[in-house]
């Protein structure tokens, strides 16, 4: 059969899948510590074609693109003070641990914090910080400082109910997205307990929030290329398709 | 001639499918045609395809683990005991400090073995030396070939040479912060389509015409 079509229908479905991508990406442009997600192209290559004892081994065929999208680019969006205590937001690398629900760690990149009902710490989705700061009920105003400590004002004093830490990832492509901006760690990925703005690891800002790393600009070129790219698939088929016509059109 | 025209409209086909692939060289297809041991001409097995091997553009990422290699020359990335030459400059850190592909595969360094970075931030200068914390610690590794080498097409945009061993490379320009894009030009893809598809054709006319004359002969030759 001919090879036209197969190729064209790899590009065209790499461009759709490329596509959502920048989809996904420009649909949460206001979404508060959104990675953007990444695509990146490579030739399919298909092992094993038949050697041809005259000419000489020609051993790869060329088969079309596969696009590997999914892998999140994590630097550091812009942090935009909003004045909400409950805010905390993360200058630098690194991760809040949460406490998902079945006892698993899930990373958090910050947003906005509350006060369970069991009286502890939780991010916004209601699972609680790994760091268990208990708030004692009634309490007065909640400072976090930048190394993490967690403190509120009782009286006169300022008392210290806890300390927020980060873990950093080596390796990022180890985490997995699941819903709600949290990751999970995947099975081999390394994770790094540091205090914050200890080496290497950002700083807690309280009272803001990191917007996304989405660059509108990159992703409306992207776009643009990946109409264009689409189309000139969309041709290869139509010449495959006119190809075949030909071969039927011979004995009228 | 149709089996000829198949062949280049799919060369065309793998170029245009990987015209935003990054690293990718376009295969130019071509005849054999004047050797004893070449196929009939007009079947598609006389139609070979080579790499052809111009820079392509350079796109800006500011991404500090994109490298482009502005002189001729490839990188050397290897998966277990699979080496790959290619040029395409996309890597990510992963947790034992290397700079792996998407698929996995380590970009080599002079040393010979797997460029190994510590944590924090690191530079590649012009002539490809690795700086960490303002210390030279490695340097990439850049290899070209024998001119005329045959160059089989891999994974990664990348190549493997058919015989004999690549050589280190004298001249090496390196840029972090960017990669080369495919060097594929849809507008001349499409024309060497359109031009396999009118060779097609034409070979469909000549049937045609054989078909109509041998028809012809037969009723005239028949004919007591």
């Amino acid at each position: 059969m001919n090879g036209a079509f197969y190729i064209g229908a790899t590009g065209l479905n790499s461009q759709q899948r490329a596509l959502e991508v920048v989809a996904g990406n420009v649909a949460n442009m206001n979404t508060p510590a959104f990675k953007r997600a990444k695509v990146s192209f490579s030739q399919l290559v298909a092992t094993g074609g038949a050697l041809d004892p005259q000419v000489g081994p020609q051993p790869q065929s060329l088969a079309g693109v596969a696009v590997d999208s999914g892998e999140r680019v994590f630097t550091q969006g812009d942090i935009k003070s909003t004045g909400g205590p409950m805010d905390l937001a993360i200058q630098g690398e690194g991760f809040i641990e949460l406490l998902g629900p079945g006892g698993e760690t899930l990373l958090w990149r910050g947003g906005t914090l509350n006060v369970g009902e069991d009286g502890f710490l939780a991010a916004q989705n209601g699972l609680p910080l790994k760091a268990m700061v208990s708030v004692p009920y009634e309490a007065g105003e909640l400072t976090i400082d930048r190394a993490g400590e967690v403190r509120i004002q009782s009286g006169d004093r300022a008392e210290t109910i806890g300390r927020i830490e980060l873990v950093r990832a080596n390796d990022v492509s180890g985490l997995e997205q699941v819903a709600d901006g949290l990751y999970r760690p995947k099975d081999d990925a390394q994770l790094i307990g540091v205090g914050a703005g200890e080496d290497g690891a950002g700083v807690l800002v309280q009272g803001a929030l990191e917007a996304s790393n989405v660059e509108l600009s990159e992703e409306m070129v992207l776009l643009l290329l990946m109409q264009r790219a689409y189309a000139a698939n969309a041709q290869v088929v139509q010449a495959g398709d006119q190809l075949m016509a030909i071969a039927n059109g011979l004995r009228r | 001639m149709l089996g000829e025209a198949t062949a280049r409209v799919e060369n065309a086909a793998q170029n245009i499918a990987n015209a935003t692939t990054p690293g990718y060289k376009r295969r130019v297809a071509f005849s054999i045609s004047d050797t004893p041991q070449a196929p009939t001409i007009g079947t598609g097995a006389n139609v070979k395809s080579s790499p052809d091997l111009r820079h392509g553009n350079l796109v800006e990422t500011s991404n500090p683990s994109d490298i482009a290699l502005l002189s001729d020359g490839f990188f050397a990335v290897r998966s277990g005991d699979n080496v790959v030459y290619t040029r395409k400059g996309q890597f990510r850190r992963d947790d034992g400090g290397r700079l792996v592909t998407a698929a996995g595969y380590a970009l080599q360094s002079e040393s010979g073995r797997d460029l190994v970075l510590q944590s924090g931030d690191f530079a590649i200068d012009e002539a490809g030396i690795v700086l960490q914390g303002g210390q030279p610690i490695d340097r990439v590794a850049v290899f070209t070939f024998e001119p005329k080498t045959a160059l089989v097409p891999d994974v990664e945009s990348g190549f493997r040479p058919e015989v004999g061993e690549p050589l280190m490379a004298s001249k090496i320009l390196v840029r972090q912060g960017a990669y080369e894009a495919s060097n594929v030009s849809t507008g001349e893809e499409m024309v060497s389509m359109m031009q396999a598809l009118r060779r097609a054709e034409t070979g469909q006319r000549l049937v045609q015409i054989y078909d109509d004359l041998t028809a012809r002969a037969l009723t005239v030759f028949g004919q007591p």
